[in-house]
């Protein structure tokens, strides 16, 4: 019997230890990896158009912005690939540290950052600038998904008292990093911390009733947000009706709405905007989209979005069939961020919400976002390449 | 073992928390999330598509405009009376100036700079200089060519593209001043016809302005690879008018002097009319104004008067006082045509059959005295017994109110329709108004109203009215439509448009044409209208004078019309002329037609017949007066000189005792009298010394050529006809008190006052 027992765990760590070993020489998940790339690569086209006129006006070289743009997407694919490779339980130990540098880098950024249209957001590092936020936001993912895996029960009280304590730790982060930001001021980085961190809240097994509690009080807290101060009314106006204001608070959405509306069905063609010279006020940043739109129409923005769906959906498979519940809550937050960005910079281009800054995943213009992007990518890949073996390629 | 391998409760618990989990965020962020996007994409790129693309392309393009050049005005023989210039507009872009690194210093160069080049107000510059949304802010209109250079260079020195720039206008300008401006009218800022044929035609004339269409970016740049479109230019077409310069000129000519002479206090108006086509040849109203500028008040006592007005009246007295001198006397005013009517009165009469023109008699006492009405005739002691003819002559008020009753109230206004007293003419001008006729039923109810409408009272009509039926009569009793406009001819000069004259309708029969141009030559031969005789032109017309009741109600102001309407030749009638002056001054005697009105007509038949080529053909009692050219003798044997001269029916004084000529006065080639005294010099040349021209106004003809004579000059008489019972005298003259060569012809009009009409 113990002999026999002795001999099937043996048999058991084998299989376990070739199980491990299969996981661990798995490829990468494919076509999570190709849509990317495709993305990528649409995105650096859309960045050829879209940049040229701009970068003529401003460094004199039609072709800066896509050059650029070209260089930080090899790197970034390069960065994707290499992150793959790591296994993603190193992240739970680089966690903690991400955490602090990102929170002293979100102090620095209020002292020595540089100003970008009344908000201090960059800290420039001599070769490239970067945003703390982005740094802000893995670093919740990364963190979030560490303490929730260690101590998943904390998160499953459905008793008040036990459950204030366990959701404790994680407001408490969420406040800190939304307090830094609100200082800058970076509306639309409170919201997607904000919305991240509810989202690995929620994938961690909160109880519903607290989910309801706690997004009633969310949707409560950013309603008189946007009611109270002067700044965000004036937003919701200008949302209504962005001709009360044509030439300045205006002047931009509705530059963005001409292209979108010049795109009707199927675009004026690749190249053929008529926006992007100096009417549509950095076409190649936050409203690259409408450009797409101008110039690819209904059916080629379309396309793009369903990529996107494609790669959401892709990313939510890997995060469901992740190996354990860190690599679940790892790719569920991730992808939920790519998400969540993608819904608000099609919202603003459209004039769906009000504007709020916020970049168009592998589309807008800037270096730093971009390698951060695909590195995020790669955290996600590194997860789809440990499934375990049944649930391999499906 | 077994439990062991069996999945523990709690994990399964998790892998179905988990999987119901991330199927909600799939289902939020994998599908629900982009149906919104969705939507809202359609909604503004496919809903919205037109709306919001017009405006995009809107602000991406800019449209430059090319505007049409207006059209030139000529006159019959294609002689420039309103012609358009290119010129240019000085603006400022306030936008481009704003965006500028030195804006204050650029600032400070441009209003310095223009206004020391363009001579406008530094200050006003400045000011739109502030006006920094704005990209076009116009500085000074309609420079010229020489300066507008002057402002390139001033723009390329100092670096100000795109902050001051030119663009192109255009300008109108009359090269004759007030010449025709009352038909001719002029045009607003923006080069819209405002007044006269320029308003009248403005739509030929403007033609339509052509676009480019220019993709630009948000900077104003050209797009590359962009389109261009081009909207061609439809220039203006021209229009060339029925009127002749010359004999436009000649209608002012006498016109002014005639309303400077009779210092006529409501402007006079004076009408050329081809007789045939009905087409205008002359229409001149004075006071008159300058096309040039047409908003200063061209009359200085008006002017004057204004200036002494307060702030608050001046504004609206000036506009008053535009309005009026830019009012087309000739078809705008209406005024009562006293005597001249009888024209249709007597040709009513014939065509009617309602009088005996051979035997039937007509008495006069001096007095009219009907129900209703009693008057007067002007020869008080009466014009006793006349044949039909000589009422006309005569123009006597009760024989015509006999005659008037002949025809009977019926065919009377029957008639006053026909000849086109009832409606306006149809003239292409503004303002035509018409007169003032009672209705048939007061008219008819009346005798009195019968009456006086006869003689041409208590109803008023236009200048234009009265010589157009005055044609119908001349011209074998056809009425044509008058008009200004001959051709409308495009910028290749290819004819567009062209007007036929217009038949009316046929008033009265050609019989009753010719036999009424015979009586009214008589009327000018040895009646009233004696003043208007031209030696040769055959003129017939008919004077007129009319007391303006409405504002002389008691006649004691002595307010009166004074007009004349005739044609020439009799025969074959080309021309008719009509001249009216409106309060005229002068001695209240001399207020008839036939004084201040007739020899106006006189002088525009005498000037324009002979440029238009129509041969004089003289009546053997005029061949006996009719002028020759002086022949040339010089060098020739005295006797030889003399005979030719003999000839020609001059006299010969000779002076000296050579054997042949050495100089001769006049010189050949000037045209005198018959019987005129030619001096003949055989030896030396005529004397050097110049003489001095007396004045022989109010002389009679005896006594003018006797005091010329003397003082060494030819008088040369011109105006009414010598007659046995009219008293002549000297009424104009040239060079009255100035010095002249030795031997000079001298024009003297003489005038009968014996006209009283």
């Amino acid at each position: 019997m113990s002999k026999m027992n002795e001999q099937t765990e043996k048999v058991n760590i084998e299989a376990a230890k070739r199980e491990m070993n299969r996981t661990v020489k798995s490829p990468m998940d494919l076509p999570f990896a190709l849509l990317v790339i495709l993305l990528g690569g649409i995105g650096l086209v859309m960045m050829f158009s879209a940049g040229y006129s701009w970068g003529a006006i401003k460094t004199g070289n039609p072709a800066f912005f896509v050059t650029r743009q070209g260089i930080f997407l090899l790197m970034g694919i390069a960065v994707m690939l290499i992150i793959s490779r790591f296994d993603y339980h190193y992240f739970r130990a680089f966690s903690m540290p991400a955490m602090v540098i990102a929170v002293i880098l979100l102090v620095v950024v209020l002292f020595v950052g540089s100003a970008d249209k009344g908000a201090i957001r960059w800290i420039n590092f001599g070769i490239f600038n970067i945003q703390p936020s982005e740094i802000a936001k893995i670093a919740v993912i990364m963190l979030f998904a560490a303490m929730i895996s260690a101590r998943p029960e904390r998160l499953s009280q459905k008793k008040l008292l036990p459950a204030l304590v366990g959701i404790g730790p994680y407001i408490c982060i969420l406040v800190l990093i939304a307090g830094l930001m609100a200082m800058q001021p970076h509306f639309s980085g409170i919201i997607l911390i904000l919305s991240v961190g509810a989202v690995m809240l929620f994938m961690g097994g909160l109880a519903y009733r607290w989910i309801a509690i706690v997004g009633a009080a969310g949707v409560g807290a950013m309603t008189v947000m946007i009611t109270a101060t002067d700044y965000a009314s004036n937003r919701i106006a200008l949302w209504r009706d962005p001709w009360i204001d044509p030439q300045e608070g205006g002047y931009q959405i509705i530059q963005s709405l001409y292209a979108v509306a010049s795109g009707g069905w199927f675009g004026l063609g690749l190249g053929q905007s008529r926006q992007k010279y100096s009417y549509l006020p950095e076409p190649h940043n936050d409203f690259v989209y409408a450009i797409v739109v101008e110039e690819l129409g209904v059916v080629g923005a379309m396309i793009v979005l369903f990529l996107f769906m494609l790669l959401i959906i892709r990313g939510f498979w890997i995060a469901l069939h992740a190996r354990d519940r860190f690599g679940t809550l790892l790719v569920s937050g991730v992808t939920t961020l790519l998400a969540i960005q993608v819904f608000l910079n099609v919202a603003v281009v459209t004039n769906l919400i009000p504007v709020t800054g916020i970049s168009m995943p592998f589309f807008s213009y800037g270096g730093s976002s971009l390698l951060i992007l695909m590195a995020e990518m790669g955290i996600i890949l590194s997860v789809s390449r440990r499934l375990p073996a049944y649930r391999q390629g499906g | 073992m077994a439990e062991e391998r069996k999945p523990r409760p709690d994990k399964e618990r998790y892998n179905r928390m988990i999987l119901v989990r991330v199927l909600i965020l799939t289902g939020i962020f994998g599908f629900a999330m982009f149906v919104p996007l969705s939507m809202k994409l359609y909604n503004v790129a496919i809903t919205q598509h037109d709306e919001l693309e017009q405006r995009a392309i809107d602000q991406a393009t800019s449209s430059y405009p090319v505007t049409a050049g207006r059209g030139t005005i000529y006159d019959r023989n294609h002689n420039i009376l309103a012609v358009s210039a290119s010129v240019e507009t000085v603006c400022v872009s306030p936008r481009d100036i704003a965006r500028d690194k030195d804006a204050d210093a650029k600032k400070k160069i441009i209003a310095d700079g223009l206004s020391a080049l363009l001579d406008v107000d530094r200050e006003m510059i400045v000011e739109r200089m502030e006006r920094t949304n704005r990209a076009n802010e116009t500085i000074k209109m309609q420079i010229e060519r020489e300066l507008a250079d002057e402002v390139r260079q001033f723009i390329e020195d100092n670096k100000l593209t795109r902050m001051v720039f030119l663009e192109p206008a255009s300008k109108r300008y009359y090269p004759n001043g007030s010449f025709a401006s009352n038909i001719l009218g002029f045009v607003d800022r923006d080069g819209k016809g405002l007044m006269g044929l320029e308003a009248v035609y403005n739509k030929h004339l403007a033609g339509a302005p052509g676009y480019t269409v220019r993709a630009k970016t948000g900077q104003g740049m050209p797009l590359p690879n962009q389109y261009e479109m081009y909207y061609d230019v439809l220039e203006g077409y021209s229009l060339v008018l029925t009127i002749d310069e010359t004999i436009q000129h000649f209608a002012e000519k006498h016109l002014e002097t005639a309303v400077i002479e009779n210092e006529v206090a409501q402007r006079g108006c004076a009408i050329v009319m081809d007789v045939k086509t009905g087409g205008i040849l002359a229409m001149a109203t004075k006071g008159d104004f300058d096309l040039n500028e047409p908003r200063e008040i061209a009359d200085e006592a008006t002017r004057r008067w204004l200036d002494s007005l307060g702030e608050e009246l001046y504004a609206d007295e000036l506009s008053i006082a535009q309005q009026a001198q830019w009012r087309n006397k000739a078809v705008s005013d209406t005024y009562e045509p006293g005597s001249v009517f009888k024209i249709f009165t007597a040709a009513m009469a014939i065509e009617e059959k309602a009088v005996d023109i051979h035997n039937d008699r007509f008495s006069c006492g001096g007095t009219i005295s009907i129900p209703g009405y009693s008057g007067r005739c002007h020869k008080a002691a009466g014009h006793g017994s006349q044949t039909f003819l000589e009422t006309l002559t005569h123009s006597c008020n009760p024989a015509f109110v006999n005659i008037g009753m002949r025809v009977g109230p019926e065919k009377f206004y029957d008639y006053m329709r026909a000849f086109g007293f009832m409606d306006t003419t149809g003239i292409d001008l503004q303002g035509e108004a018409k007169g003032i006729i009672a209705p048939y039923e007061n008219y008819s109810r009346y005798v009195s109203s019968q009456a006086v409408y006869s003689f041409g009272q208590t109803f008023t009509v236009t200048p234009l009215q009265m010589l157009t039926a005055v044609s119908a009569v001349a011209n074998g009793g056809k009425l044509m439509k008058p008009y200004m406009l001959s051709q409308v001819i495009d910028a290749d000069g290819r004819v567009a448009e062209k007007t036929d004259a217009t038949l009316v309708r046929q008033v009265i029969s050609e019989d009753t044409s010719r036999l009424m141009c015979e009586y009214l030559e008589e009327c000018v031969n040895q009646g009233t209208g004696s003043n208007a005789y031209v030696k040769g032109y055959h003129v017939a017309g008919k004077t007129g004078t009319s007391q303006k009741r409405a504002q002389d109600i008691t006649g004691e102001k002595g307010l009166y019309v004074v007009s004349f309407a005739g044609f020439a030749p009799s025969h074959d009638p080309q021309i008719a002329v009509l001249v009216m002056l409106d309060e005229p001054g002068l001695d209240r005697h001399l207020r008839m037609g036939g004084y201040m009105a007739a020899p106006v007509a006189g002088r525009i038949f005498a000037d324009a017949l002979p440029y238009m080529n129509v041969i004089p053909q003289y009546k053997p009692e005029e061949a006996m007066s009719a002028d020759v050219t002086v022949p040339f003798v010089k060098r020739a044997a005295v006797s030889e000189a003399e005979a030719a001269a003999k000839k020609l029916g001059l006299t010969v004084r000779v002076i000296g005792d050579g054997e042949s000529i050495t100089d001769q006065l006049p010189a050949a080639g000037v045209r005198v009298p018959l019987k005129t005294e030619m001096i003949l010099y055989t030896e030396g040349t005529k004397p050097e010394e110049s003489c001095l021209v007396p004045d022989v106004r109010g002389k009679t003809p005896g006594q003018a050529n006797e005091l010329l004579t003397n003082a060494g000059v030819f008088m040369r008489p011109i105006g009414a006809k010598p007659s046995p019972d009219a008293v002549l005298t000297a009424a104009w003259q040239e060079y009255a008190g100035q010095e002249v060569p030795r031997g000079t012809v001298i024009s003297v009009e003489f005038r009968s006052s014996n006209v009283d009409d």
